[in-house]
């Protein structure tokens, strides 16, 4: 019996069988991105990849551009503090074909992760949302001033260790 | 020195719009850098309303974030609980009753005609028409009457339940829907009557804030914003939640992209949820609304699940992460109306400020969702 108190990054996947639509999609993946340190899994009912940081732009634009996944919406992309690490899950959405798959990547704090709003428009807001909450910053994309927060403001409120009952004066 | 320029030259202009104006629906600013009467560039402020929702909602037990997210689109309360609801049935693997299911389509259909309603009427007061807004609020008022109700309040209803709902409808309700449907649909021709096809809303609405199918999806937008740009996505349809697959009804789509688009595609919507509503008040099982679960705290496993449905105001999405406690361990919403507005930068371009007012009210943003 695992201990459930632990959360676990990696989906509530196990390691019993493996979903066909993840082996699909890592049969998609290793023909382009072999050997890259991929790990994959499902969230929820999403066929998900998790991708070091130097290969999530290039996947990112794969998917993006692949007639299969056909990715031409960013539906959603949440950052999740995991004490040590960041983790950024970005929601994939194909209309065309009614396919949803998730990318997750993981960045520890103080380091820059990739940009996508050169590939989705939507990224730009959510990645400023993002630093924000987290302070993680997104090499590539210009524009990070607050957005939910006002100038000025102390601290990354989206992380554990941010005061739950405290407030600053403005 | 001045003679050296041409005679035509212009000094280009900050005009701040809000975030006190009646226009912006709410606390939102606008930068605009305008030359004459255009707008050559706009830097939009959001933030004002941020009440840091995803995080209170770590600090609350499972069964109390439903009340923070009657805050979020406080104009489509019961859609709002019912993505959450779902969300946490989805992680404790449990069903609610067939009945649960229905009386929640029922009510959140209802609401999305009312926050429609609500829409058509500030389009008017935005494109300079007084009438509509009046129209459309007794229509509102109908539907808010059977909301008091059922749940005690007009607003931040509180009343869906994890599992089920927080008390059984009242004897009259099957007859009251009834009742009202009938004059729902009047009140919704009314409006329509003076507003879609009137020659001046035309003239300002038609061709004015176009954007292209290729560009809504790259900005993400959803619901009727990309809808009119003859996009027929709609999660009702393509991933059907709930009881939605049991009905039938059609997805408006509009043509162009432009404002008349996105308002008509409303208008056509409210008809298709009065059919749904038709079809389900008629076929309401009986049976229990009580939760399975009882009044037990809620201690999910850990895991995490994704859930969308399909709001008045396009697609809302819920990541939850749970650590196996009884708080959520993350939160996060994916508001319709955040991803809507950011594509007013590329709308307001090249634009000029009277139509300004005009682009953001069919965008129909909730701040109280964009915020959090």
């Amino acid at each position: 019996m695992e201990d459930k108190s632990e959360v676990n990054p990696e989906g509530s996947s196990g390691d019993e069988q493996p979903n066909p639509a993840v082996t699909k999609l890592k049969e998609k993946l290793d023909s382009n991105f072999a050997n890259l340190g991929f790990t994959y899994f499902m969230t929820d009912s999403i066929p998900s990849v998790l991708v070091p940081k130097e290969s999530l732009h290039d996947l990112c634009q794969f998917l993006n551009e692949d007639v299969l996944y056909d990715s031409k919406m960013l539906s959603c992309m949440a950052g999740v503090d995991y004490i040590d690490y960041c983790q950024i899950f970005y929601v994939l959405y194909s209309i065309e074909n009614n396919f949803t798959v998730g990318v997750k990547c993981n960045s520890e704090y103080g380091l820059k992760i990739p940009t996508v709003s050169d590939i989705w428009k939507a990224a730009d807001w959510y990645e400023r949302e993002i630093h924000d909450l987290y302070g993680i910053e997104f090499d590539g994309n210009e524009d990070m001033s607050p957005l939910l927060l006002y100038d000025g403001f102390e601290g990354y409120p989206g992380k554990k260790d941010f005061p739950f009952y405290d407030y600053q004066e403005y | 020195m001045m003679q050296d320029q041409s005679e035509n030259q212009t000094v280009d202009m900050m005009l701040n719009m809000g975030p006190q104006h009646p226009s912006t629906h709410g606390v939102f600013r606008m930068e605009l850098q305008i030359d004459g009467e255009k707008i050559i560039d706009v830097k939009p402020h959001i933030g004002y309303l941020h009440r840091g929702s995803e995080k209170l909602s770590e600090g609350e037990q499972y069964h109390q974030v439903v009340t923070l997210f009657d805050r979020l689109d406080y104009l489509a309360n019961f859609n709002n609980e019912l993505v959450y609801c779902m969300a946490v049935e989805r992680l404790l693997e449990i069903e609610p009753s067939k009945r649960t299911e229905y009386i929640r389509l029922i009510l959140c259909e209802l609401n999305r005609i009312a926050s429609h309603l609500l829409y058509v009427g500030t389009i008017g007061l935005d494109a300079g028409a007084m009438t509509p807004a009046l129209f459309s609020f007794i229509g509102r008022d109908r539907i808010q009457t059977l909301f008091e109700s059922i749940s005690g309040a007009r607003m931040m209803h509180n009343y869906f339940k994890i599992g089920g709902l927080r008390q059984e409808v009242p004897e009259d309700f099957v007859q009251t829907v009834k009742n009202i449907i009938p004059s729902i649909r009047k009140d919704i021709d009314e409006t329509e009557k003076l507003l879609t096809f009137n020659e001046i809303f035309l003239s300002r609405t038609k061709d004015i804030g176009l954007i292209t199918a290729e560009q809504a999806i790259n900005y993400g937008l959803t619901g009727p914003c990309l809808r009119g740009s003859g996009v027929a996505y709609d999660v009702r349809k393509s991933e059907p939640y709930s009881v939605y697959k049991d009905f039938d009804f059609d997805i408006p789509v509009g043509l162009d992209g432009d404002c008349w688009d996105r308002h008509w595609v409303r208008v056509k919507e409210m008809h298709e949820s009065l059919k749904i509503i038709e079809q389900a008040i008629n076929n309401l099982p009986d049976g229990d609304v009580e939760s399975p679960l009882g009044r037990r705290l809620i201690r999910p496993a850990a895991g995490e699940v994704y859930v969308k449905a399909e709001n008045p105001r396009g697609e809302i999405g819920v990541y939850l992460v749970s650590d196996g406690t009884d708080k959520p361990y993350r939160l996060k919403v994916r508001p319709p109306s955040f991803c809507n507005l950011s594509a007013i930068q590329l709308l307001l371009k090249n634009s000029w400020i009277a139509d300004s007012v005009v682009i953001l009210g069919s965008l129909d943003i909730v701040l109280g969702e964009v915020d959090r």
